[in-house]
């Protein structure tokens, strides 16, 4: 086998690699956020926090507040 | 021995009569790096050290890179069993903020994206063969394609551990385009992408909560852990230093990682790249080889970065600003950096900076993650 070849097995392997590592690692975090957001939120801290945070945070207040009221209804 | 002759013999030791054309051609390649360092504030750390050690390893009788002299120590001490990058990945660990990444983890497929200028590269070097005095083999190829993580501790990483032979020029060249990265991306992303796709706003990212900044380090070492353990020493000082600075209650350790303990290591680590810098390793056909492969290395990362971003834009529900996918070739932070002061150019009221440290941290994941699959796949090969 060619050294050229060698490369291009090389190159092919590694880039299919670190895809695959990379989008593994997504779904990770993906799964990792879901199971934190959900279960373990953090407690009144972001409005603590500086108010200029912008809108980001003040959804995440909405959202939490809207799950609060849905978990309160539903008992 | 009368008096003349002690003269004479004094003369002949003197650094007049041993200078070799070599030696002086790198001394002035040494002063050269320091000029960067000091007026052009190109990478100034490194390049000051790098400099530095390449004057004092090409001073004729003083052997100073030599296995007793004290570069040659330094070496001997991280460089050749690959410590020192390990050290200063730690540091870079506790650096590094992975909440942009946490927030948007879409962005990790840029990181990814950007490494195939590594593989580009690679191929290139083995091409480079038919150019009569250049002899690559699988393993110099792999570090000199490794130049295109544009992460300079990976680079060494690599290199110490497959070809330390090139590690000078390797060292040099990663270092050198890092800090040229203002210069090299931003034509390159001008050239593939549309003035309506520079301006695109992106959603500002959500806050990231402590607990997931805490569990990350230790999920993304898990899977490394699972698919690459040889990838694990890099990742591994990485999440080390990550977790220092995320968990909150070892501030002190966090804080030597990221400050006294990066800055000693990268004292060490830039006079021993230096003291590869002798003039019979690095005056080759070879090292003009490598500089130029670099080059390609890097702006094959930042096309296929840019090239990915576009094409996730188009599928995507959320805006993507392409301009961030060229922030995939680590380089952190500047990089994103780049990223940002493009797209402000175009509309001065859209901050990328944020956006464009989601791929550029994934950059570095990813630039370890090639390293890791080169460690473990090209000794089998050669």
């Amino acid at each position: 086998m060619s050294l050229i070849e060698q490369g291009i097995i090389l190159m092919l392997v590694g880039i299919t690699v670190v895809f695959v590592f990379l989008i593994a690692l997504v779904f990770i975090i993906k799964l990792l956020s879901y199971v934190v957001l959900r279960f373990f939120p953090e407690k009144e801290k972001p409005a603590a926090k500086k108010p200029s945070g912008g809108s980001g945070s003040k959804d995440a207040e909405i959202a939490a507040a809207i799950a609060a009221a849905t978990a309160f209804s539903k008992r | 021995m009368n008096i003349g002759r002690a003269f004479q013999e004094f003369w002949n030791a003197t650094g007049v009569m041993n200078f070799t054309g070599g030696q002086f051609i790198m001394i002035i390649v040494g002063l050269v790096l320091l000029y960067l360092a000091i007026a052009k504030k190109y990478e100034p750390l490194l390049l000051f050290t790098i400099g530095f050690g390449c004057i004092l390893a090409n001073i004729p009788i003083a052997e100073i890179s030599g296995p007793e002299g004290f570069l040659g120590i330094f070496y001997q001490m991280g460089i050749a069993n690959g410590l020192f990058p390990l050290l200063i990945f730690m540091g870079v660990g506790a650096m590094t903020d992975f909440g942009p990444m946490i927030a948007n983890p879409k962005t990790l497929l840029l990181g990814a994206a950007a490494q195939i200028g590594i593989f580009i590269a690679l191929l290139g070097a083995l091409v480079l063969n038919i150019i009569p005095g250049i002899d690559f083999s699988l393993a110099d190829a792999g570090s000199i394609g490794i130049i295109g993580g544009a992460d300079g501790p990976t680079a060494i990483f690599v290199t110490s551990q497959l070809a330390p032979r090139l590690l000078g020029p390797i060292a040099v060249a990663a270092y050198s385009y890092m800090s040229l990265v203002p210069i090299i991306q931003p034509p390159i992303i001008r050239a593939f992408t549309t003035k309506k796709e520079r301006v695109i706003k992106m959603e500002q990212l959500r806050h990231v909560t402590q607990l997931e900044k805490i569990l990350f380090p230790i999920a993304a070492l898990g899977l490394c852990i699972a698919l690459l353990p040889s990838a694990t020493p890099l990742i591994g000082s990485l999440m080390f230093g990550n977790l220092a600075k995320e968990c909150g209650v070892v501030d002190r350790i966090s804080d030597t990682l990221q400050n006294a303990l990066i800055n000693i290591v990268t004292i060490f680590l830039g006079l021993a790249v230096g003291s590869r810098m002798e003039a019979g390793l690095f005056l080759t056909f070879e090292t003009l080889g490598i500089l130029a492969l670099g080059l390609v290395a890097f702006g094959f990362g930042t096309m296929t970065g840019i090239l990915l971003a576009k094409l996730m834009n188009k599928l995507s529900k959320e805006p993507i600003n392409p301009i961030i996918g060229a922030a995939g070739v680590s380089a952190v932070p500047m990089a994103a950096r780049v990223a940002n002061k493009v797209g402000q150019e175009e509309n001065p009221h859209n901050f990328l900076l944020m956006h464009a440290m989601g791929p550029n941290v994934a950059g570095v994941l990813g630039s370890a993650v090639a390293a890791g699959i080169l460690l473990a796949v090209v000794p089998i090969m050669l």
